[in-house]
C-alpha cells in the first residue's frame, strides 16, 4: 500500500463529457474498473456486463485533465475497481450542479477515491467510495480482423433508432453493399423449438448516410438493443463519428468513437447472436484464419456442442445438445491472470470440453486473436465466454460432463 | 367569505357566535367557546403542518401570542411550530387550550377540497380555502374545523385527545456553542445529494476551513458538504468551539422536507450537543412563522468511529 494521493482535476468544459461518459458506463455494468495506463497517458473506465455479454471502454487521455499527478507513475499505478451504484450517485451529482472545478481523488492509503465537487456558492460536495484492488478487466478481440467497418455520427444512428421501444430486446441489422437496415429480430425462438413472427418495422439506409461505408460481407447479425440505447446515450452530448466494426453472426460487434477534440475516447463490445439451428455459416467458417488463431475446429466440435445460458441471476446449465453447427467465436472478456491468479466471476462459465481453445499468451496483450469457442443461444441472451487457461479447464471438464 | 359563514352560522342548532360582534358574546353557549381563529388560506396552516408531520399526534397550545404545535417522535425529536397571531385573519382567545390531537386527520381536513399541484414544479399551490378554528373549554366538545371554498363549506369535527407531557429539551440559549444562519434555497442545493438513506449524519463545525460540514456515511463510501464562511448561502456563522456530532439520518428528512417552505434556516448547538433547528417561514401576512426541531445527539454512533470503514471490502489478492 502506498501512502499516494492521486489526483486528477477535470476543468469545468469538460466536466459534462466526464459525467456523461460515466453515466454510460454506470448503466452498462455492475462495477468500474479503473486503470491508469502509463503507456498511453490515459486513465481508462471499463465495465463489462454481468453475463459478460458487453463490454465498454472509455479512456481519457493526460490533455483531457487539467491537473495530472505527477511523479514517476511508473512504479504505482492506478488499477481497481468500484461500484456502479455509488459511482452513479456521484455521477448524478456532477451532472445535476454547475461546477467549477472537478477533482478525482485515489487515496491509496484508504482505498477510497473521492469526486469533489466544487459547486456554486462555494460549496463543495464529496462523493466517496472505497476501491478494491483488482487485475484490469480486458476484452479480446481484433478491429482489424472485421469484414466490415461503417462510420456514422452518432447522433444519425441515435435518430434512426430512437423509436425502437426499449422492451424490445435486440435489434438487428442486415448489411449490404448497397443497403444497411436496422429492424427487430425476425424470429423469437422459444423452449419449445416452435418460431414465432411478431411485428415489425424496419430503418433502410443508403450508404450516403455514412461517413464511410465498406462491406466485403453480408451481414445479418443481432445483438441487445438496450444496452445499446445506453451507449447511444452519449450522443445527446457529443455528436461523434462513430466506427462500427462487424461481420458474422456470433462475432462481436464492436463500436468505437475518438473525440480527439475532447481528449477521450471509447470502445464498447456487444456480443451478437449466434446462428440459428440448421443454419452454417460456412463461407464463414472458410475465411475465418487470421494471423495469431491457433485453434481449429474438428468435425466432432462441429457435429455436437453444448449450449449454455446465462440469465442475469445466476448460471442456469441447460444441456441442451443440438445438432447443427455453430462456429461463432463470441466475446471473451478476461481479467489477465497474473501470478497465477484471477478472478472467476460465478455468472460466467464454460466452455464445451470437446472443444480446444486456444490459449495464446495472454499477459498484457491488447488486442490478439479469439479463440474458437462456440456458444449457441437458448434464449435471447447472446453468451460470452470468460477466457480461462488450460489447466483450469482441465478440471472444469469433469464437473460439465457430469451435468449432462 | 364573512358572510357566507354568518348564513351557514344561521343554520346550526347550537350557533356559534360570529367572534367580531362584540354584543353576540353574552349568549350562553358562548361560555364554552375558548379558542377562535380564522385564516383566509387553510394553505399556510397545513404546509406548515406538514413539516412537522412525523409522528401520528400533535399537541396543539393555543397562547396569547398565536398558536403552538408540538410533535414528538419516540422522545428523540421534538417539533414545534408557532404560528402568531397575527398571521391571522382573526384570533379570539378566551382561555389558554392545550390538548393532544390526531395530526393526519386534522392535516386531510384541511386539505379536504384537494390539493392543486403546480403541473411543472409539483409544488401545492394556493387556494382560496378559508378555514376557521373552533375549541370549546371541556375536552369532551370536538375541535371544530370548518373549510370554505367558494361557497361550499365543509364541517369536520375532531375529537380531541387527552394532554400528555411533552419533552423539554432544555436548550441551553444561553450557553449556545455555535449557530450558523443559512439561506434555505441555497442549503437545499447543498443537501440535494446528500444520500438520506445513511446510517448518520455527522455535522462538523469549526472556525478553520471547512467551517461547516455535513457529512453522510453509507456501506461503500460517504458524501460529504462543505460550506464555508464566506459563502452566499451562509448568513451568519459563529462558532466559539469546534463541534463534531452525529445525529440520525431521519431528522435531516425532516429539515430538508421543511426547506421547501422556509425561507432561512437557524442551526444552533449547544453545550450538550443539542441541536436546534429554526426555519422561518413567511406566508402572505408580513409576520412569519417558525418551525423548530430539536434533536439530541446520538451517543450509540459517536462511539463508534470504526463504522465509517464499510465492512464489504472483499480483498482478493493475498
Amino acid at each position: 500500500m502506498t501512502e499516494k494521493k492521486f489526483i486528477f482535476v477535470i476543468p469545468p468544459e469538460h466536466v459534462r463529457h466526464f459525467g456523461k461518459a460515466l453515466q454510460v458506463l454506470t448503466k452498462l455494468g455492475e462495477e468500474i474498473y479503473i486503470e491508469l495506463i502509463t503507456k498511453t497517458n490515459g486513465l481508462s473506465f471499463r465495465t463489462a456486463n454481468q453475463s459478460r455479454s458487453s463490454y465498454s471502454c472509455i479512456t481519457f487521455y493526460r490533455d483531457f485533465f487539467q491537473e495530472w499527478p505527477q511523479d514517476d507513475l511508473q512504479k504505482e499505478k492506478i488499477k481497481c475497481r468500484i461500484s456502479a451504484k455509488r459511482c452513479m450517485s456521484a455521477v448524478h451529482a456532477v451532472l445535476s450542479s454547475k461546477l467549477t472545478r472537478l477533482e478525482l481523488v485515489f487515496d491509496d492509503r484508504k482505498s477510497n477515491l473521492s469526486f469533489i465537487l466544487h459547486c456554486r456558492y462555494n460549496i463543495i460536495k464529496i462523493h466517496s467510495c472505497f476501491y478494491i484492488d483488482c487485475e484490469k478487466l480486458q476484452a479480446r478481440f481484433d478491429k482489424q480482423s472485421y469484414k466490415n467497418c461503417v462510420s456514422i455520427m452518432s447522433k444519425t444512428l441515435q435518430d434512426l433508432t430512437a423509436h425502437f421501444p426499449a422492451k424490445w430486446d435486440e435489434i438487428t441489422i442486415r448489411a449490404t453493399k448497397d443497403q444497411f437496415i436496422i429492424k427487430k429480430c425476425d424470429e423469437i425462438v422459444h423452449d419449445d423449438e416452435s418460431i414465432v413472427y411478431g411485428m415489425n418495422f424496419q430503418v433502410v439506409c443508403e450508404p450516403r448516410e455514412f461517413i464511410s461505408y465498406d462491406i466485403q460481407y453480408k451481414s445479418d447479425i443481432t445483438f441487445c438493443l438496450r444496452e445499446f440505447k445506453f451507449l447511444l446515450g452519449l450522443a445527446d452530448l457529443l455528436n461523434l463519428p462513430m466506427t462500427i466494426y462487424f461481420d458474422s453472426r456470433g462475432r462481436p460487434i464492436i463500436f468505437c468513437f475518438d473525440a480527439e477534440e475532447f481528449y477521450f475516447d471509447g470502445t464498447f463490445v456487444f456480443a451478437t447472436m449466434a446462428n440459428r439451428e440448421g443454419e452454417t455459416d460456412i463461407s464463414f467458417n472458410m475465411t475465418q484464419t487470421s494471423v495469431n488463431d491457433t485453434s481449429t475446429m474438428d468435425e466432432d466440435d462441429l457435429v455436437s456442442y453444448r449450449q449454455y445460458t446465462i440469465n442475469t441471476t445466476g448460471v442456469n446449465r441447460g444441456g441442451k445438445k443440438r445438432p447443427a453447427p455453430s462456429t461463432s467465436p463470441t466475446l471473451e472478456t478476461q481479467i489477465n491472470p497474473i501470478d497465477e491468479e484471477f478472478n472467476i466471476d460465478e455468472d460466467n462459465i464454460s466452455i464445451d470440453p470437446k472443444q480446444r481453445i486456444s490459449t495464446t499468451n495472454h499477459k498484457n496483450t491488447t488486442t490478439t486473436a479469439f479463440g474458437d469457442t462456440t456458444y449457441t443461444v437458448l434464449s435471447q441472451q447472446s453468451i460470452v465466454g470468460l477466457q480461462q487457461s488450460e489447466d483450469f479447464m482441465a478440471d472444469m471438464t469433469d464437473d460439465e460432463d457430469e451435468e449432462n | 367569505m364573512l358572510e357566507q359563514m354568518s348564513l351557514f352560522d344561521t343554520h346550526q342548532e347550537d350557533t356559534d357566535e360570529e367572534e367580531n360582534n362584540v354584543n353576540e358574546q353574552e349568549q350562553t353557549d358562548n361560555d364554552d367557546i375558548a379558542f377562535v381563529a380564522k385564516l383566509k388560506s387553510s394553505r399556510t396552516l397545513a404546509s406548515i403542518l406538514k413539516t412537522i408531520h412525523f409522528a401520528d399526534d400533535a399537541i396543539f397550545c393555543a397562547l396569547p401570542t398565536g398558536i403552538k404545535i408540538i410533535v414528538e417522535d419516540k422522545q428523540c425529536v421534538q417539533g414545534n411550530a408557532f404560528i402568531d397571531t397575527r398571521v391571522f385573519d382573526s384570533y379570539e382567545l378566551v382561555r389558554q387550550i392545550r390538548f393532544r390531537f390526531h395530526l393526519e386527520t386534522v392535516l386531510n381536513c384541511l386539505n379536504i377540497f384537494g390539493i392543486p399541484l403546480d403541473p411543472v414544479t409539483h409544488e401545492p399551490l394556493p387556494t382560496n380555502v378559508a378555514v376557521q378554528i373552533h375549541y370549546r373549554e371541556n375536552q369532551t366538545h370536538p375541535l371544530q374545523l370548518y373549510l370554505e371554498e367558494e361557497g361550499v363549506i365543509t364541517e369536520c369535527l375532531i375529537k380531541v385527545l387527552d394532554d400528555t407531557d411533552t419533552i423539554d429539551f432544555d436548550f441551553q440559549t444561553e450557553n449556545v456553542v455555535t449557530k450558523v444562519v443559512f439561506k434555505a434555497s441555497g442549503f437545499k442545493e447543498a443537501l440535494s445529494e446528500i444520500d438520506l438513506k445513511a446510517d448518520c449524519i455527522e455535522l462538523l463545525i469549526t472556525q478553520d476551513v471547512p467551517h461547516f460540514r455535513l457529512i453522510a456515511n453509507g456501506c461503500g463510501g460517504s458524501t460529504s458538504v462543505d460550506i464555508n464562511q464566506d459563502s452566499p448561502v451562509m448568513d451568519t456563522f459563529l462558532c466559539t468551539e469546534p463541534v463534531n456530532n452525529r445525529y440520525k439520518t431521519q431528522f435531516f428528512q425532516y429539515i430538508v422536507r421543511a426547506l421547501s417552505i422556509a425561507s432561512k434556516l437557524s442551526l444552533r448547538i449547544d453545550a450538550a450537543g443539542i441541536l436546534c433547528a429554526q426555519f422561518l417561514i413567511y406566508t402572505e401576512k408580513d409576520k412569519p412563522s417558525l418551525v423548530e426541531y430539536f434533536f439530541g445527539p446520538d451517543e450509540e454512533l459517536n462511539e463508534h468511529e470504526a463504522n465509517t470503514q464499510s465492512s464489504d471490502v472483499v480483498l482478493i489478492e493475498d
